[in-house]
């Protein structure tokens, strides 16, 4: 977009907040890099020609939508929230108008949100009254540096660490499902190195931080993930995460580990290993899961397979109620993918299913 | 679930109340009622009595109840110990009834939701699920009989029909009872909360509590926003009565009255972080809650602002005085201002509220702000921060604030936030006034006034200096 086209954007805006930073942005225009100024070309097309607001239904009830906060991260470096659009095609308008690097979906108030202005004080979250939102759980590769196996470093992606994130979120999808009897998940990958899972139950909508922390407790653990990595022991009414933890994680865990890692971590001795290999080849059965665990070991084996492939979930996300959540359908700026639903977290792969910004954009 | 009738002495239910009563016969049933709370003993109290005297009884209590609520509404630590007690008598007259008689109890207290039932039994809830191996799937199985000890230890234990029905498997929607839930003391099968009934009767009592403190807080709010004068008159008689005759406890920390150098603004960093955000707010929009006032309002006072002081600074910060001439502001909010300094009614000296008292009803900072915004509070905090050896240090303390607060340990939180800002080590923080001494001492900022020792004795009901 011009600078020309840019400035004749400033009389369809009705927000006086935005009309001050669009002034800014006019500034900053010229100083911008060759490169700068081609992502941010490049971002606006996307948005304009392939982003669809209707897609945000998937997660959110249109109904909701005016009341809705939103927040932008710019290319400039500007983080701005506490942003209510009174129509979808108005937020689609400003997603291809500024250069957006991140844009986000937050909860639900009762008024919309608004900058000050000449007669009324600014509507911000602090001041709104609190409606609800969505139950949500972020699964990042972040949280696994300390038990990554694989040679990837920083944020680089494998099929062996991505591995560790199909691995949680089946077991997430599964807790959700059988021991809450959630029944609508909306999964997606982040763009980035993660998974969001968007439990949209109308009577989750409500729930308030101290119910959120309580399902997070229940669900965690691991605590301090990366620091001390503290691990919970599977309790007496725990047995149907212990199945579930058996089933998916502890025998793919013999079957994929070395023996020398099973023999240092999980209490195996290496002629145990070989016969648990032996018949795990053959066998999904929780019984013959159970019969293979070293004798007299079994805190030490849990807790090998606990703190290695247990889901690492990022308490904050679910907790807070105001928490802003990347908007499905959004670019990923450090990967430049798209933010996507996924049917099957279990099976989807960023490395070869990924979508990128410039394969939309090139086609 | 069929519905039959309440045990006489359960508190939500209908009462008719008198239509006048005068003020001997409140104040007795006030005395009566904190007498019983205070040494409960229902097997002496109703002794000999047929239904329809029990019924009245129970009616007698639930008028007492309902004063009591009107009175304690107007302050928090009133509200708290009212809540307490409460909570104790209902759970031990819980305990004791009979299985059948608990059942109309619980569907009071965990009602349908969108016609969805919020709690049933193992039975019933095998039934909803259409799965009749379900225990055998969830290795459940319901006791008939519960083991008795027997005082005689000739005789040992011994079994006997479970009438109460502890032992009965009983199902509880998820988000009723998060303790148990979080702590994982009970088998969660498609969001019902599973075990005995001896696990739930805490949370049974938490949410006998929530339906007290809900109506306190009706009551507090109708008495700020639409006060009935006749209404007004008798919650301010109760509250004067309830707080001659109730001890509360007392924290061995001196909280005695501190002094602070200098002004507000120049205090700021070593306020207890709920009075200071409290203070940012009313700068920043010139409102905050009733109780939330009476925080800010008591804190105020304790570092010696005087009522005037005080009375101007409400005036010029709040922004419901738009329009309302000093005079006006004097003869409505600022009659609460007075009460706090024990010029209306019964002339109480409020004191700052604890801690659990705040968390309860009030504002704590790591209780009830968002993690989120605790997490950027924490952060811009850092820059201010003179406690911790290196950067480093206070980056792991902040992180260890903001892990507390997800953890729902605002003590610690506030411990620790203590540490990060003046260097001063406490495992926890129980009273803002001992924030303050502590971050103030740290700082040279405050001098302690010396206790009136006989003021601080404990005193019986009647006022009188207890023995020790």
């Amino acid at each position: 977009m011009s600078k020309k086209e840019l400035t004749e954007k400033l009389d369809s805006l009705e927000n006086i907040d935005e009309i001050d930073n669009m002034d800014t942005e006019n500034k900053k225009y010229k100083d911008q890099s060759e490169e700068e100024v081609q992502l941010q070309s490049d971002l606006q097309k996307f948005y304009k020609n392939h982003f669809d607001v209707k897609h945000l239904w998937r997660v959110i009830d249109r109904s909701t939508f005016q009341t809705r906060e939103f927040g932008f991260n710019r290319l400039n470096g500007g983080f701005t929230r506490n942003k209510s659009f009174l129509e979808p095609e108005h937020l689609h308008e400003y997603l291809y108008t500024f250069p957006i690097i991140g844009a986000y979906i937050g909860s639900l108030y009762k008024n919309r949100l608004k900058p000050k202005d000449r007669y009324n004080k600014a509507v911000t979250i602090h001041n709104a009254e609190w409606w609800g939102r969505e139950l949500i759980f972020d699964l990042d590769l972040d949280d696994y540096n300390p038990v990554r196996t694989c040679k990837c470093v920083g944020k680089d992606v494998c099929e062996d660490c991505w591995g560790l994130m199909q691995e949680a979120a089946d077991i997430i999808n599964d807790t959700l499902i059988e021991d809450f009897g959630f029944k609508k998940l909306e999964w997606v990958y982040t763009g980035g190195r993660g998974y969001h899972c968007w439990v949209l139950d109308k009577h989750t909508f409500s729930l308030n931080q101290e119910q959120r922390t309580a399902l997070v407790d229940y669900m965690q653990y691991i605590h301090d993930p990366k620091g001390l990595q503290k691990v919970d022991k599977l309790g007496k009414y725990d047995d149907q995460m212990r199945n579930r933890v058996l089933v998916k994680l502890a025998r793919k865990m013999i079957l994929t580990e070395t023996q020398k890692f099973l023999i240092e971590n999980a209490g195996f001795t290496s002629t145990r290993y070989k016969n648990a290999k032996k018949v795990l080849e053959k066998s999904q059965l929780v019984r013959d899961i159970k019969d293979i665990i070293p004798k007299g070991k079994e805190g030490i084996f849990y807790e090998a397979v606990l703190k290695h492939h247990y889901p690492r979930i990022d308490h904050k996300v679910t907790i807070d109620i105001r928490r802003l959540i990347r908007m499905p359908g959004s670019i990923h700026i450090r990967s430049k993918n798209v933010s996507q639903y996924i049917s099957n977290p279990t099976t989807f792969n960023p490395i070869n299913d990924a979508i990128n910004m410039y394969d939309i954009l090139d086609s | 679930m069929s519905a039959s009738k309440f045990p006489y002495w359960y508190l939500n239910q209908e009462t008719k109340m008198e239509d006048s009563l005068s003020p001997t016969v409140r104040d007795k049933l006030v005395l009566d009622r904190i007498n019983f709370l205070l040494h409960p003993d229902r097997k002496d109290t109703e002794y000999g009595m047929d239904v329809f005297e029990k019924e009245e009884l129970g009616r007698k209590e639930r008028m007492a109840f309902t004063i009591m609520k009107i009175g304690a509404s107007l302050d928090p630590r009133l509200s708290a110990w009212l809540i307490e007690f409460e909570g104790d008598l209902f759970e031990k007259d819980f305990r004791s009834l009979k299985w059948r008689q608990k059942i109309p109890i619980l569907n009071d207290l965990f009602p349908p939701e969108r016609g969805s039932p919020t709690w049933m039994t193992f039975d019933e809830l095998k039934l909803a699920l259409h799965d009749p191996d379900l225990d055998e799937k969830l290795s459940l199985k319901e006791e008939e009989y519960q083991t008795i000890q027997s005082r005689n230890t000739i005789y040992g234990s011994s079994q006997v029909k479970d009438i109460l029905g502890h032992n009965k498997l009983i199902a509880l929607d998820f988000r009723h009872a998060p303790e148990i839930l979080k702590n994982r003391k009970a088998v969660l099968h498609k969001g019902w909360l599973i075990t005995k009934l001896s696990r739930f009767i805490v949370t049974i009592k938490h949410r006998f509590e929530n339906t007290i403190n809900q109506s306190l807080n009706s009551y507090a709010d109708r008495l700020e926003n639409q006060p009935n004068p006749v209404m007004k008159k008798i919650a301010q008689d109760v509250n004067d009565l309830l707080q001659s005759k109730i001890e509360f406890k007392r924290s061995k920390i001196e909280l005695d009255s501190v002094h602070l150098e200098g002004s507000l603004d120049e205090n700021m960093g070593i306020l207890p972080p709920c009075l200071e955000d409290l203070l940012l707010r009313v700068n920043e929009v010139g409102y905050i809650g009733h109780w939330e006032r009476l925080q800010l309002g008591i804190f105020l006072k304790k570092i010696g602002m005087d009522i005037k002081t005080q009375l101007e600074f409400w005036y010029n910060k709040a922004v419901d005085n738009v329009n309302m001439t000093f005079d006006d502001f004097l003869s409505k909010a600022g009659y609460v201002i007075r009460h706090i300094y024990g010029l209306e009614g019964g002339k109480v000296d409020y004191e700052m509220p604890a801690c659990n008292t705040i968390q309860a009803k009030m504002y704590c900072t790591f209780r009830h702000l968002g993690i989120e915004h605790i997490n950027n509070r924490v952060v811009k905090k850092l820059k201010e921060a003179s406690g911790g050896k290196s950067d480093e240090y206070k980056k792991l303390l902040a992180r260890r604030i903001i892990d507390a607060s997800i953890k729902s340990l605002p003590n610690i939180a506030c411990g620790l936030h203590l540490e990060l800002m003046t260097g001063e080590k406490r495992d926890k923080i129980n009273h803002p006034m001992a924030y303050l001494r502590l971050a103030g001492l740290r700082s040279g900022k405050i001098t302690i006034n010396p206790v009136d020792e006989e003021q601080q004795k404990p005193k019986n009901i009647n006022g009188e200096i207890a023995d020790e």
